[in-house]
């Protein structure tokens, strides 16, 4: 048995450590779940990234700055903001590594039909897309949905304010050159996704919606519908 | 009964002879000590530790006799009983009931002297620690103050719910889920995004990602990014330390030191002692 004052010790060394962990680099905020839960949409995001690079070359475009040790850094949104502040994923074709197919794009400002910024946590934008993109530009967008329990499922709400964003943009289907490429089931159709449970929505009514909904994601066990 | 005392050496009031036999202390009043009270002696200067009792033999007021006057004196000690392990003060105070400001306990152990309950002596003299208390105070004070607050919130609703306050090794457990809730997970998601990231080929030249707000529309300046990779490596430290193993048998369940942890204060041998400290600290903050 470890003795009382061993077990005081490694809490004491486990509290200096979380000191330091806690606080994030720069800024000097606390780290915090609850906050930055922008961490899983980036997670959500490069997951596309990855399921793209199999019949895309891809380049980081947009907004970039160079590190005081001259390498070059990608700037990503805590929160949603305007396309020209931050970095998006060029997809380039294949095979000349030129012309790009598309834009994917995370937590940026697009115009809806009606003229209102709407930013989903992802978006897939056509190719050559402006700094300020309007809806004709969207090819798909995605939600980003972050729980701390898992067990928790998530809310009909999200899904169905998801849904909204999804019309606004005038429910763009994803072209075929994306859908020629992409396998994973989940960026074959636009939706929302979440580490936690799926919501009570029947799945007729996500079909009828013309989006998906995949839980536990990234887990092995996430599964998409319908 | 003969009372108990804090000696501290090094201050401005108490000069302590090397071989424990006496002290003088200089002071306003009259040192209330009395001849069959103990001295509990407290030296060192980077780390401060417990070192030996002594008994307190005959007090001899030097100078001083006047009201206004500087008091001196010198307290003469026999029965030195030097402590089996220099018990280091910053792993102790917590387990004792005069350390009420849990953010600043060493406030506490300034003075040259100070009266010592029985109970804070036989910790001491003991030199088993309260270990959830001082778990969850480590803990809780290594947090930002916003986690802080937020924990602490919960707690206070919490206890208003149950109408009583939680023991420590309950609130220690509390704590210990709401790390791992609102700070290792995200640490856990960094781990995930840096792998995924390292999944999609971005060209040749290594690029660096931050996390970046746009700039304040009123302030007009934007605060200083976040790095990934400097987070990571700020994280890298504690998962090392949480991934330690304790050398007993394996236990089930959640398995990181915090965890297993908890689980030996449940074990009988010690569950008496952190018992014995619960009661004594039912009503401490």
């Amino acid at each position: 048995m470890s003795s009382s004052r061993d077990l005081t010790r490694n809490l004491k060394q486990i509290a200096a450590k979380l000191k330091t962990a806690a606080v994030w680099n720069g800024t000097g905020l606390a780290v915090d779940a609850e906050q930055d839960d922008y961490l899983y949409e980036l997670l959500c995001y490069f997951r596309a990234a990855v399921a793209a690079g199999s019949g895309f070359r891809l380049e980081i475009a947009g907004a970039t700055e160079t590190n005081r040790n001259g390498r070059r850094a990608a700037r990503w949104p805590k929160k949603p903001g305007k396309k020209a502040n931050f970095s998006y994923i060029s997809l380039l074709d294949s095979k000349t590594g030129a012309h790009e197919q598309f834009q994917l794009c995370p937590g940026v400002k697009v115009r809806d039909l009606h003229g209102k910024d709407r930013a989903p946590d992802i978006s897939l934008l056509l190719a050559n897309a402006p700094p300020q993109p309007i809806y004709s530009h969207v090819a798909g967008v995605w939600d980003a949905k972050y729980t701390a329990s898992e067990e928790a499922r998530v809310p009909d709400v999200a899904v169905a304010d998801f849904v909204y964003t999804f019309q606004q943009f005038g429910s763009p289907k994803l072209p075929s050159a994306w859908l020629g490429v992409v396998t994973p089931q989940e960026w074959r159709c636009s939706g929302v996704l979440t580490n936690g449970k799926e919501s009570t929505e029947p799945t007729a009514a996500l079909k009828a919606s013309g989006i998906a909904e995949t839980c536990g994601y990234p887990s092995a066990a996430a599964k998409t519908r319908p | 009964m003969g009372r108990y005392w804090l000696v501290r050496s090094g201050t401005k009031t108490v000069e302590l002879q090397p071989d424990h036999k006496a002290l003088t202390i200089v002071s306003r009043q009259t040192p209330r000590m009395s001849i069959g009270d103990t001295v509990l002696f407290l030296e060192g200067w980077e780390e401060k530790r417990f070192t030996a009792t002594a008994g307190i033999a005959r007090i001899v007021e030097i100078e001083g006799a006047g009201a206004e006057e500087m008091k001196l004196t010198k307290v003469e000690l026999v029965d030195e009983v030097v402590l089996p392990e220099a018990l280091d003060l910053d792993s102790m105070w917590y387990s004792l009931t005069i350390v009420r400001n849990t953010t600043r306990p060493h406030l506490h152990f300034r003075r040259g002297y100070r009266l010592l309950p029985q109970e804070d002596f036989y910790t001491i003299k003991k030199g088993e620690p309260f270990v959830a208390r001082s778990g969850y105070f480590e803990l809780l004070n290594a947090l930002p103050q916003s986690l802080r607050v937020s924990f602490e919130s919960e707690q206070i609703l919490r206890a208003g719910e149950m109408r009583k306050r939680a023991g420590f090794r309950e609130r220690l457990e509390r704590l210990y889920a709401f790390i791992d809730q609102r700070v290792l997970a995200v640490g856990r998601l960094l781990h995930e995004l840096a792998q995924e990231i390292t999944k999609v080929d971005l060209g040749d030249a290594p690029i660096d990602h931050r996390f970046v707000s746009e700039p304040d529309p009123i302030q007009g300046f934007a605060a200083r990014p976040d790095e990934l990779e400097s987070q990571l490596r700020r994280f890298a430290g504690l998962w090392e330390i949480l991934a330690k193993r304790l050398d007993d048998q394996a236990l089930p369940g959640k398995r990181d030191l915090i965890g297993d942890t908890l689980r030996q204060l449940d074990v009988p041998e010690r569950r008496q002692t952190e018992a014995r400290f619960e009661r004594l600290f039912a009503a401490a903050p």
